[in-house]
Order: structure tokens, then C-alpha cells, then sequence
């Protein structure tokens, strides 16, 4: 089992901050001028007059996606997508058109552009692949093998973060010690720390632990969500080991509203949101306040030593806010996010061993920009660049365990992408490439004076695309050399996949590699009791991944039906497990692990009882590659995993029953004390009133229906049934 | 009517036979005094902390093995045996799990205190194991058979083991601060029949952890001294003077475990160098640290005990795989390897109840 809080139990003292507003506002500035920089120069005017020229990508991959219709209005213009994703549309009058697009398989989006006499006005688009169009329906499966979850889907399912939304998705398993308090996600049993989270291009990694916590994020501000599973190192760089979760808050607009939520644990929580035209373009906005008293009676556990409990110091205060703007910008296309998030929480420690002063502060500001160009011929430019400054304190002054501490740590991180792409020849599509810095500045209490203040990454990135044509077989590859600077040691990763789309059937099979360095936290955090930094760990890999995938979907009869499977088999050496040694002190040690699964998922509506049911099953096997036995499961990594749920709505009425099994797991890496599994079952019901231009929701949620209390992990008990009535009300659209 | 007699007529001859087979058998067999004791097996059992777990193997056919879990979460690096009772501590989880070693079954989990750190037990008598509270400087009298607890007793600091002799519980208290050695260690000495403190004994070592009372009668006491200081010593306490009669230097990194042997022999295993040998009739080593027994070739171990028959048994100290116990023949080679679970740290016998 991964123990991030041994990297946090250190001793006391270290160097004095140098924090404080001045600072702070300081290096918001310097990332500021960092991001405008990064943006190219102004490019000339062209010498055609009228024209439209776009290009349409997946937005997942980024792949150009060829025969997308196109139309543009006033004028009824019509036109469709090369292979390339380009598209030209000439002797257009000055004025303001609409560009909607579409294309089976995935959404329609639009975008209000201006032609200028004398100027080529420049459009890119990104299409994602579309999901059954019914709320109750949380996930669909992308061409790629990824699972998406759009709005609808996550705010539908009453959940409060972005760690609550993912939880239904199959082969994830989100780690929670306590409501309210951090979640870790893991993916294809794998550590946390072996799962890259980008919101809006940020990483969401804390430099220290590798981990990214998902509770930091509303699940109200985000606009889609996808779950990338498997080894990625060749698509998004190192700690995509085992897969990537892609969060963003940026999309179509949004009305205004106005919400408010109360329940049990003493919750309370605010939101304001909206967006509209603004220049060329649209921007959108949210702001979320949320705080939890968080405390119940719970009993103790038999296994240690039984007994009845109140759990406190579970309390949380929280605000985020985000906004985002997109359009048009030298004959490119522009969005650019910003973010804040701020929180205070109790840490209440294991049952048996509460931590009634351990507390955590948070504050993280973000911004991020992404600006593409179509080039004339089918080409195009992709930059993108983030900045991002964070600060965490852990402090305890009386902890259960060890010696007081309290420990802050300051991250500064920057990064930038480019990469453009041309088409191919033939069968070769396309070619694209690309290069991405990432920087990042950590000072912190926690790690010891032999920790490198600085890290710097680069990666180097190529990638083609083959197929015959655009509803034939397709081969897509990429190769990445990253450059990793505190080991100076180049790691290299690949991918290679063919899709082979039969009818409504989709197969696919990918071949995979992946590297993730240790963490800072890892190798050197501060000497502690008990617990001690290993700076000899290597690097954690999946130097073979294959995994296949079949889609089909389709209907019978009136009910449609998407139905699918994956597979994988990719074994991680050097998977970083912490392991005490003789003398019972804790460090950080890398272990092999046999990696193989799959998940099975069905998804089905009913049109005519306004019924949508889905289900879903997950097998992990993930073993220490012993001598002596292969078939030990890696400490609370459950095995199976399996997801059910309904979904009815009927006028303004909707209810939402969802069923989630953890499977047992051993909290030990040996065969024993093995921990039953378990469900849950949430469920929401809402209404929906319309008075003239306004429209009110209501929805009541319970989590837990049928008042479980079991937990993931041992000793962190869970509340079991709570309820959570919010009211929602905006301007009806 | 007819076939009801006959049926009573066969029974009433049936009862007239069991009586006298019965009548024959007793006459054979019974001494006609007290019922026969039950019949015994002498088991070892490992103590694996990391994977939380009781190896049990049968002395007389180590091949086979049971292994018990203790609980889902704890840090046990030692336990107590009677009979067909194991007691372990569970470190971090303030409890003692009680496991029934014929059945190969953990029967209850009793709590303590809260904070106690639960290290170090030892029976007072067939239903009362004394637990050590480190980081609350005393110990819990615990009722295994029905899972209650006394009033906790105060000690000295950090109390880690507890050696039971002649109706006094000797706890030996490593007089830790933070985990670091802050001074000598004491010996808080308790009358088993009052369980109230009586006097304290002074050692000269710092870290006790472990002690046992030799066929001499004195009591030893294992001083791990502080990691990397290579300290390590053995403090003699006479327990009629309950006085500290001599403290040997030279054990040392870091030695933390003692199994009194046969003939005068107190080995005393380590992690850094193996097992030494102390001769306990000449005060002097037979096996010092430069020239440890390395079992099995390796100059570790986690945990050494003896059988009844005098074998000794020394623990591989792996805690990041499943380990073995060592079985060691009269010129200490490896003879029987036993597969235990992660991270040995103690290994005991006793004997239990089998089947007839």
C-alpha cells in the first residue's frame, strides 16, 4: 500500500517561507507574462478575399477527423472535412456567420466567427465523441478506449467532486479516507502517483507525493471529464504510467445559476456560475464555496479492539473559482482558463489512532492557454502552456504517531507544448510532432536539504497515422524521448494501436510503453520517525502493455444498445510500494507487479419508458511478481469492481439509482485479513420547474441508501447514509 | 405385538453387552484415579508483522504450516504463548489479538487504551497475559478467555517486553524518548498475585528489548543500545537481590532478540551480524559478533528460540517478501527451512492440544 502520510510525518524545522501576498501576486505576474509569451506573434494578413478556413480534431487525441460536415449560416454553406480535418469555404461577404459541425459518432458544436474583407478568418474545432443522449447514462466508451463523462452526466449524479464523479467509471478505484477529506485515484491497480490529471492542461500532481487529489475540484465546474486507461507515457509524458484523466472546465457556454445545497454532516455549500458572447468569442465562469462539519459516532472496529467512537477534526472549507474564455485570435483559435482553489481540512486520521490537530491547507492558482492554427494545406500549429502556483501545509501538533510537524510546501510550475502536424502521403495521413518543457520550482519543509530545488522536464514527441481511407482499418503510433533532469537520464515510450471499425463493431489493439520517475517526495523527503527517504529508487515501468477492445453500437428493437470490452495485459517493474525494513522503518521501495485485467461495460435505453439502465465489470489483477507465488493481490487493490444503474426521467421529473462494488481486498501484501466487499447505492431524485424565463431545480440525493458504513481501507470509517437537498436557479434555456 | 417384545428383548441384550465392554475396558485402561491429560504437540509459531500474520508449523513435521491473520492494520513485533493461546500486541493498534493455536483461528481482538503502542506480553497464568503500553509507560492486565481488560499499571518509560518468573512480571522498560534511547533502561518488577509495582531495578544498557531467565535463575535482558552506535550489551539481574550483577558490552549493532538454550548458552540474534553465543556460567562469548553464526549463510536474523528437543531456529529478516524460519542441527547448519510470512520478527513453541 502506497503511505503518502509517512512522507508527511517529519520532524520539525526547516528553512522560513517566503511567502505572503507580495509574493504570491509576483509570481502570478511572472507566470502571466510566461503564458503571453509563450503565444506566437501576430501573422500577417493573407491576400484571399472572403474565405473560411477550418480544421476539426478529436479531442481526445487530436486527431484530424475527416468528413465532418460543415455549414455555415447565414448562407446555407455546406462542405465536409479532408482527411486532414481541413476545410475551405471561399467568396464569403464581410459579416458574422455561424460554423456549426458535426459528424456520427461524436457532438455538434458551433462558433460565431467574423469575416473580414480581405482576410482569411480562421476556425478549429474540436469534436468529442459522443455520448447516448441521456443524462441517467453517466459514462460512454470513446473510439480511443477512454470513458468520458460529459456535464449532464456528472452534475445528474449528484456528485460533489471530481473524485465523486469518477467513481463509477470501471477499472478506477477512488481512494477516500473520510468524506470530505483527499482522493486518490488509482487506475488498473496502480499506485496514484501512477496517474497524470491535467485540469484544463494543468497538472494536478502534487510534486511531492505524485498524487493528485481530485477532491480540490468541483464536480460542478467541469465540463467533461475523460478517463484514459493504460500506459501513456507516449502521449502525455511521464506519470501517465498507468493512465490519464482529463478534466476540463472549458465548453459550451453555460446559463447562469445560482445554487445552493445543504445535508447531513452539517454541509453547506454555494455556487454561481454563467458565461456568454464576449469579444469573438464566449466565456464562462463559476464560483463554489463548500464546508462540512464532517463528524458522526461510528464503531470501532472488532479487528482493533471494538468499541464506539465520535470522529472529529473531519471538517472542510473550500472555495474554487474558474473562468475561461475561447475564440478567435490571430488567425487562430484561443481558449484560455484560469483557476483558484482554496481549502482547509481536518486530517482525522485511522480510527483506532485519531488525529484531533492534524490539518491541511491548500491554495492553488492556475492558468492555462491553448492556441491552434490551421494552416493552409491541412497542417497545423498546436501551442499550449500552463502556469500554476501551489502551496500545501500539513501540520499536526500532536500527532498519534511520531513528532509534531508542520510543514509547508511552495510549488511554481510552468510548461510548454508545441506541436504541429501535416498530412501524410497515401496511406500515411498524417505526420505531426511536437516538443513540451515542463518546470517546476519546489520549496518545502518536508523534503531534506539533499532534495533538488528545481525539476526540468522535455519531452520530444512523433506520431503518424495510417489508414486506407477514413471508414477503414486505421493505425495510429507515437513515440516519445523524455529527458528527465534530476536523473539527466533520457526514458523512452511508445504506442502503437489499430483500429478496425466492422459495422457497428469496433475492434482495436494497442501496444504499449510507460515510465514514471520517482516522486520528490520519495527519494527525499525529511528523515522522520520511523520513516526514512530511499534515494536509490528507480524509476516505476510498464515496458510492455498490449490491450484490445471491442465497441459495438448499435440498437435492437427500440433500445439502443453500447456495449463494450477491454483487455490488458502490461506488468510494472519497479512499482514504488512502501515496506518497512528490520528495524520497522517505513521507506519508499520498488516492487514488480503482473498487471492484467479487462472491463465489460452495457449501456441501453429505453425511448419509450424513459428508462436508461447501464453496468458495468471490472477484473484487476495486480500480484507481486514473486518466485514462490504469482497470485498474491497488491495490498488494497480489490480484484473485482462493478458498477449498476437506472436512470428515469420523465417531464420534469428524473431518479437516479446507482450501485458501486468494491470487491475484497487484502490491506496486507499476503493472502491474509482479507477485507469483504462490499456495495453501495446512491440515489437522486430531482424536479424541474419552469416560470417564464427562469427554471428552478431541486434534487434530493442520498448517498449510501442502505446506510453501509464498510470503507475502501481499513480504519477510516465512513458515515454510512447521509442526505443532501440543492436548489438550483437560473435562466431557462 | 410379537415384534415389539423381540425389538425390547434386542435392546435390553445390546445395553447388557455395551455395560460389560464398557466395565472391561475401564478395568484395562483407566487408573480409576483422574481422567487422562490430553495428548500434546509441540508447535512453533512465527510472528510476521508486515503481513500481519501467524505462521504455525507442527515441531515434529515442519512441512506443514497454518498461517492466521491477525487483523487488517498493527505493527506486532512480539507475542506471548500458553498452551493452545498465542497473545500478540498489535503495535500501532491499541489491542492483543488472541488466536487459538489448535484450531488455527484468531478468537477476539481485546482493545486497550488508546495511544498504547501495544508491544511486548507475557502470561501470568492460563487466562491473564500482561501487555505493555509503550507509549503510555504501562501495562494492561488482559483477560484472553473473555476479552476484558484491568486497570492499566504505571511503569518506567516505554515498556517493550515482559519477562513472568516466580509469581513476579519483570517489564522491561527501554527508557526511550522519540523512539531514541534516553538513558539507561530500568525494570519495573510486579507481583503477579497484587499486579502492583514493588521496586525498580536499575540495568546499565540502554533499549531493552528482550530477556528471558536462564536455568540459572537470573534473569537476561537484551540492550539493543541506539541503531548505528553498535552499543549493544546483555545486563545479568539476580532475582533475589533484584540488582543488576553484571553488564556485557561488545553486542554490537542493534541485537534484538534472546533464546536461552541448553547448557549455559544465551544466543542473541541481530540484524547486523547473526547470532552470537554467550556462555552464561563463564560470563564470556563462545561466538561473538566478528565471528557470528550466519544462518544459512547470511549474517542476519530477526528472531532465534529453541525447541524442546534444544534446536535452535533463527528468522531471515526479509520485509519485502514472504521469509523463512531456519531449523539449525547440532553444528548450527541450516537443516529445515520453514516458510513463513513478511518480516519475521519472533518465533516461539509451546505445546498444544491434538486430537487423540
Amino acid at each position: 500500500m502506497r503511505v503518502s502520510l509517512f512522507s508527511r510525518s517529519t520532524t520539525r524545522g526547516g528553512p522560513p517561507l517566503r511567502t505572503g501576498a507580495v509574493r504570491w501576486c509576483a509570481d502570478l505576474a511572472w507566470y502571466s507574462g510566461l503564458v503571453v509569451l509563450a503565444l506566437p506573434g501576430t501573422a500577417s494578413a493573407t491576400q484571399w478575399p472572403g474565405e473560411l478556413s477550418g480544421r476539426i480534431v478529436d479531442s481526445l487525441t487530436g486527431t484530424p477527423l475527416a468528413a465532418v460536415e460543415v455549414r455555415v449560416e447565414p448562407g446555407a454553406w455546406k462542405t465536409s472535412t479532408d482527411a486532414s480535418g481541413g476545410f475551405r469555404l471561399r467568396g464569403l461577404e464581410p459579416g458574422s456567420y455561424r460554423v456549426s459541425v458535426h459528424r456520427l459518432g461524436y457532438g455538434t458544436t458551433h462558433r460565431n466567427i467574423d469575416v473580414r474583407n480581405g482576410l482569411v478568418a480562421r476556425v478549429r474545432l474540436e469534436l468529442a465523441p459522443v455520448a447516448l443522449g441521456v443524462d441517467e447514462i453517466t459514462a460512454t466508451v470513446d473510439r480511443i478506449g477512454g470513458t468520458v463523462l460529459l456535464r449532464e452526466a456528472i452534475v445528474g449524479s449528484g456528485a460533489r467532486t471530481a473524485g465523486d464523479a469518477l467513481q463509477s467509471v470501471p477499472g478506477i478505484v477512488v481512494q477516500e479516507r473520510t468524506r470530505g477529506g483527499p482522493q486518490l485515484v488509482s487506475v488498473r491497480g496502480a499506485n496514484p502517483d501512477a496517474v497524470l490529471v491535467l485540469l484544463d492542461g494543468v497538472p494536478l500532481n502534487d510534486p511531492v507525493t505524485g498524487e493528485a487529489d481530485l477532491s480540490t475540484v468541483p464536480a460542478r465546474s467541469l465540463t467533461r471529464a475523460t478517463v484514459l486507461a493504460g500506459a501513456l507515457s507516449a502521449r502525455f509524458g511521464p506519470r501517465a504510467t498507468a493512465g490519464a484523466i482529463l478534466l476540463e472546465t472549458l465548453g459550451e457556454a453555460e446559463p447562469g445559476y445560482v445554487s445552493t445545497w445543504a445535508g447531513s454532516l452539517e454541509q453547506f455549500g454555494l455556487g454561481a456560475g454563467g458565461g456568454g458572447a464576449l469579444w469573438n468569442g464566449h466565456w464562462q465562469g463559476r464560483v463554489e464555496g463548500r464546508r462540512l462539519d464532517g463528524g458522526f459516532d461510528f464503531v470501532i472496529p472488532a479487528e482493533a479492539g471494538g468499541g464506539e467512537a465520535h470522529r472529529g477534526n473531519a471538517d472542510l472549507v473550500t472555495w474554487s473559482a474558474s473562468t475561461g474564455w475561447s475564440g478567435p485570435l490571430w488567425e487562430g483559435d484561443l481558449s484560455a482558463t484560469a483557476g483558484f482553489e482554496t481549502l482547509e481540512r481536518g486530517l482525522p486520521g485511522r480510527s483506532f489512532a485519531p488525529s484531533s490537530d492534524a490539518r491541511q491547507d491548500l491554495d492553488r492558482a492556475r492558468l492555462s492557454a491553448g492556441w491552434n492554427l490551421g494552416l493552409l494545406g491541412g497542417g497545423s500549429l498546436n501551442v499550449r502552456t500552463y502556469a500554476t502556483r501551489q502551496t500545501t501545509r500539513f501540520r499536526d501538533s500532536d500527532p498519534p504517531f511520531g513528532t509534531p510537524f508542520d510543514d509547508r510546501t511552495v510549488l511554481r510550475g510552468a510548461g510548454a507544448a508545441i506541436e504541429g502536424s501535416i498530412p501524410g502521403l497515401g496511406v500515411l495521413r498524417a505526420i505531426s510532432g511536437g516538443v513540451d518543457l515542463d518546470i517546476q520550482s519546489v520549496e518545502g519543509d518536508a523534503l531534506s536539504s539533499g532534495a533538488p530545488p528545481r525539476r526540468t522536464d522535455l519531452g520530444l514527441r512523433a506520431s503518424g497515422t495510417w489508414s486506407r481511407s477514413e471508414a477503414s482499418w486505421l493505425v495510429s503510433s507515437s513515440v516519445r524521448g523524455h529527458w528527465v533532469g534530476r536523473t539527466d537520464r533520457w526514458h523512452g515510450s511508445h504506442e502503437v494501436a489499430l483500429g478496425v471499425p466492422l459495422g457497428p463493431l469496433l475492434l482495436r489493439v494497442a501496444h504499449r510503453s510507460a515510465f514514471s520517475p520517482p516522486t520528490l517526495g520519495d527519494q527525499f523527503f525529511r528523515e522522520g520517525v520511523g520513516v526514512e527517504p530511499n534515494p536509490e529508487l528507480r524509476a516505476e515501468r510498464v515496458p510492455s502493455e498490449f490491450a484490445a477492445q471491442a465497441m459495438w453500437v448499435g440498437g435492437v428493437g427500440d433500445v439502443a444498445v453500447r456495449a463494450s470490452v477491454e483487455a490488458y495485459r502490461g506488468d510494472m517493474k519497479g512499482m514504488i510500494v512502501w515496506l518497512p525494513d528490520f528495524r520497522f522503518v517505513w521507506s519508499p521501495r520498488n516492487v514488480d507487479v503482473r498487471r492484467s485485467g479487462g472491463e465489460a461495460g452495457l449501456e441501453l435505453e429505453l425511448p419509450g419508458a424513459d428508462l436508461s439502465l447501464g453496468g458495468s465489470f471490472s477484473l484487476t489483477r495486480a500480484t507481486y511478481d514473486r518466485a514462490d507465488s504469482d497470485d498474491v493481490q497488491v495490498a488494497y487493490r480489490p480484484r473485482y469492481g462493478a458498477t449498476l444503474t437506472a436512470g428515469w426521467q420523465h417531464g420534469p421529473w428524473s431518479l437516479r439509482l446507482a450501485s458501486r462494488f468494491t470487491g475484497a481486498r487484502f490491506p496486507v501484501p499476503s493472502p491474509v485479513n482479507e477485507l469483504p466487499g462490499f456495495w453501495v447505492t446512491d440515489f437522486t431524485v430531482g424536479h424541474r420547474w419552469v416560470l417564464g424565463r427562469w427554471s428552478a431545480e431541486s434534487h434530493l440525493g442520498i448517498e449510501r441508501l442502505f446506510d453501509v458504513t464498510d470503507a475502501l481501507i481499513f480504519a477510516y470509517p465512513d458515515p454510512g447514509r447521509t442526505l443532501r437537498v440543492e436548489f438550483r436557479v437560473g435562466p431557462s434555456s | 405385538m410379537k415384534l415389539e417384545m423381540g425389538r425390547r428383548g434386542s435392546s435390553a441384550r445390546l445395553l447388557g453387552a455395551a455395560s460389560l465392554t464398557a466395565v472391561f475396558l475401564t478395568a484395562c485402561f483407566g487408573d480409576g484415579t483422574e481422567p487422562l491429560p490430553p495428548e500434546t504437540a509441540e508447535v512453533g509459531v512465527v510472528l510476521s508483522s508486515t503481513d500481519l500474520s501467524l505462521t504455525i508449523f507442527e515441531v515434529a513435521n515442519p512441512d506443514q504450516t497454518r498461517t492466521v491473520g491477525l487483523g487488517p492494520d498493527g505493527s506486532p513485533v512480539t507475542m506471548a504463548l500458553r498452551g493452545n493461546l498465542a497473545a500478540v500486541p498489535l503495535g500501532i493498534v491499541p489491542a492483543v489479538a488472541v488466536v487459538d493455536l489448535k484450531d488455527g483461528l484468531l478468537v477476539r481482538t481485546v482493545g486497550l487504551s488508546q495511544g498504547s503502542g501495544a508491544t511486548g506480553a507475557a502470561f501470568l497464568n492460563d487466562s491473564i497475559v500482561l501487555v505493555a503500553n509503550p507509549d503510555l509507560d504501562s501495562v494492561t492486565p488482559v483477560n484472553v478467555l473473555a476479552g476484558t481488560t484491568g486497570s492499566d499499571i504505571a511503569v518506567g518509560r516505554f515498556p517493550q517486553a515482559i519477562v513472568v518468573e516466580g509469581g513476579r512480571a519483570f517489564v522491561l522498560n527501554a527508557e526511550l524518548e522519540f523512539f531514541a534511547p534516553d538513558g539507561p533502561s530500568t525494570v519495573s518488577v510486579i507481583d503477579v498475585a497484587t499486579l502492583q509495582v514493588t521496586s525498580t531495578v536499575m540495568l546499565s544498557g540502554e533499549n531493552a528489548a528482550m530477556g528471558g531467565v536462564g536455568p540459572d535463575g537470573r534473569l537476561y535482558i537484551v540492550a539493543s543500545g541506539s541503531f548505528g552506535s553498535a552499543n549493544g550489551s546483555l545486563s545479568v539481574v539476580d532475582l533475589a537481590g533484584l540488582t543488576e550483577v553484571a553488564h556485557h558490552p561488545g553486542f554490537g549493532e542493534f541485537p534484538g532478540s534472546l533464546a536461552l538454550g541448553p547448557s549455559a548458552r544465551a544466543f542473541v540474534g541481530a540484524f547486523a551480524y547473526g547470532v552470537v553465543v554467550w556462555d552464561t556460567s563463564l560470563d564470556a562469548f563462545i561466538r561473538g559478533p566478528s565471528e557470528a553464526l550466519e544462518p544459512g549463510g547470511v549474517p542476519s536474523t530477526s528472531g532465534v528460540g529453541f525447541d524442546d528437543a534444544g534446536r535452535l531456529y533463527t528468522l531471515s529478516p526479509d520485509c519485502q517478501n514472504p521469509s523463512t524460519a531456519n531449523r539449525h542441527d547440532a553444528v548450527f547448519e541450516v537443516d529445515v527451512t520453514i516458510p513463513v510470512g513478511i518480516c519475521p520478527f519472533a518465533i516461539a513453541f509451546t505445546a498444544v492440544e491434538v486430537e487423540s
